[in-house]
């Protein structure tokens, strides 16, 4: 399945997403980058951050990442919200719309957080039933995303990347790699990130996140890794994207930073460095084809 | 416990741990051990704690200030453990967060704060409203002078009115635009105050403290009743009032998106309620 996109093509090169303190900052200088995603739940409403949102949108294409869906709900998706999701998708007629391989409800009460799934037949026919809903209601490709996750589940029977691949078969979702997740979750879970993403379909990788991660010691001694979005991407992650691009190609790629937010500029320096990465590959990919 | 929990099962499991702090029933489930399990559900328990706290902070600006960040955060994470999130719309949650400092022991002292508290959400509701078209006035002049009795107005969906009993506004201005001298010189009495709050053309919260009378009248035009008994009933209760005046500037500033015309004996019934 493409992304059809009435307003504008699939974005191209590395963007940055968009949080409420750079708004004014985006619409009084409109810097040099190719796209923005911003959080779905962020713009439900009708004031100020809309507008912002609409004047942004018409100089660059937006993607809208939910954060709240809860694709694994055992319980299904709550219709209200996926009617809001819906009636921002219509207003704003985003390149990407992307969610989470995780949960957040159950029994009516939202935990505003990302959990893990078991990765069971069970999780899997619940996620692809999800996943089949929104996109038939949108009429529009949802790209699901790896999640961090520090806890397991013993009677997993599926590895995350088989499990993602084969949500990604079923529904013809595509997905959208977290690169700074998977290193996350395989450094919490002593998995290998390098097979992560070798065992990912190629084909099916629209979208990729970079974001920064911090590192705890917790008593005994354990070191856990912590999806924080606090600052500047690892060394390591960058060095694992290079090998996500080396697969996947030259993907759009988009630049996460959630807290301790940074001044606008330093968040269009990191973009531009995941674009230099991006222009290589590209160079690298002319070059092979003139030979 | 079994490992072989539904899907259902697991998600109960782990919200019990995350909410109610028992991680027992996750202790077959999960692979991680006893140490790493509690670790991991503190991780979730804080990410969604500070969550929580942030969307409480965006809606009650001027309660962060007034009680400083280390109080909110103590008040916030009490409030937050009984009035947990419904929807995934964090614009949603903290409804009831001025009710609930009502009954906050240790913001006893402060009687103003649950005004303020509920004054803010007014605001934050006005602000996050749906947009609507504003009333056409043209199709309104355009009726008979029969029928404009007749006339019911549907209310914009960012106007709210409320009631205090404290100089909320007052107070809730003075510490948002850090006035210093405007602060000190509030005097906290108790006596109703009855105000409007509607979002302004530039984004921002219009708050303004009306007469009883003029309060009631638009209270009655937002819940539907028709012109004529609204009127009546703000002339009966304000008998000097400029009734002509008062509606008129209300019209231009836009209180109303629409109406409808229709008489109906409930109206009488729906004033006395507002009572």
């Amino acid at each position: 399945m493409s992304i059809p996109s009435k307003r504008f093509g699939v974005p191209t090169g590395a963007g940055i997403g968009l949080r409420f303190a750079h708004h004014e900052d985006v619409v009084a200088r409109r810097p040099q980058v190719p796209w923005f995603e911003v959080h779905t739940e962020n713009y439900f409403g009708g004031g100020t951050n809309l507008s912002f949102l609409e004047a942004i949108r018409a100089h660059y294409p937006i993607a809208l990442h939910g954060v709240g869906i809860s694709l694994g709900s055992a319980q299904g998706l709550d219709a209200t919200h996926f009617e809001r999701v819906c009636a921002l998708v219509e207003r704003i007629e985003p390149c990407f719309i992307s969610e989470h391989l995780s949960w957040s409800c159950v029994d009516g009460h939202y935990l505003a957080d990302l959990l893990p799934l078991p990765m069971t037949e069970e999780a899997l026919a619940t996620v692809c039933e999800n996943v089949d809903r929104m996109q038939e209601r949108l009429r529009r490709q949802v790209l699901i995303e790896n999640p961090s996750s520090y806890l397991r589940y013993r009677h997993s029977t599926i590895p995350e990347w088989e499990f993602l691949a084969a949500v990604a078969r079923r529904t013809d979702c595509g997905i959208l790699c977290d690169v700074n997740n998977v290193f996350v979750s395989a450094s919490n879970h002593g998995w290998d990130a390098t097979a992560y993403l070798a065992a990912l379909p190629a084909h099916a990788i629209e979208e990729i996140h970079l974001a920064g991660h911090s590192c705890r010691r917790l008593e005994g001694g354990r070191v856990i890794r912590l999806d924080d979005h606090a600052g500047p991407v690892a060394g390591e992650v960058w060095n694992l994207y290079e090998q996500a691009l080396a697969r996947f190609g030259p993907i759009p790629t988009l630049v996460e930073w959630d807290n301790n937010i940074p001044a606008l500029d330093v968040l269009l320096a990191e973009a531009a460095r995941a674009a230099r990465r991006l222009q290589a590959l590209e160079t690298n990919v002319e070059q092979s084809v003139a030979a | 416990m079994s490992s072989n929990l539904s899907l259902l099962e697991v998600q109960r499991a782990l919200r019990r741990a995350i909410v109610d702090g028992d991680t027992e029933p996750l202790q077959g489930v999960l692979a991680n051990d006893a140490m790493a399990i509690a670790d991991a559900v503190g991780i979730y328990r804080n990410t969604i704690r500070w969550t929580l706290t942030r969307a409480l902070r965006l809606s009650y600006p001027a309660v962060h200030k007034l009680v400083g960040a280390e109080f909110f955060e103590g008040v916030a994470e009490q409030f937050s453990l009984r009035h947990w999130p419904q929807s995934a719309c964090l614009d949603d949650f903290g409804a009831d967060f001025g009710q609930f400092l009502d009954t906050f022991g240790p913001a006893r002292g402060l009687t103003y704060l649950p005004d303020v508290a509920r004054l803010e959400w007014a605001v934050h509701q006005a602000l996050h409203a749906p947009r609507a078209r504003e009333l056409s006035l043209e199709r309104l002049l355009q009726l008979k002078n029969d029928q404009r009795p007749a006339v019911r107005f549907s209310a914009h969906p960012s106007l709210r009115l409320v009631t205090v009993d404290t100089p909320a506004d007052t107070i809730w201005r003075a510490i948002l635009e850090q006035d210093e001298s405007a602060l000190v010189g509030i005097e906290v009495t108790r006596a109703p105050r009855y105000l409007l709050v509607q979002r302004d053309p530039n984004g921002g919260a219009e708050v303004l403290a009306l007469a009883q009378g003029e309060w009631k009248f638009l209270q009655a035009l937002s819940f539907g009743v028709a012109l004529e008994p609204a009127l009546q009933e703000f002339h009966d209760t304000s008998p000097g009032a400029d009734l002509d005046h008062v509606l008129a500037r209300h019209l231009a500033a836009g209180r109303f998106t629409d109406f409808s015309l229709g008489m109906d004996c409930g109206d009488f019934a729906v004033l006395r309620t507002l009572n």
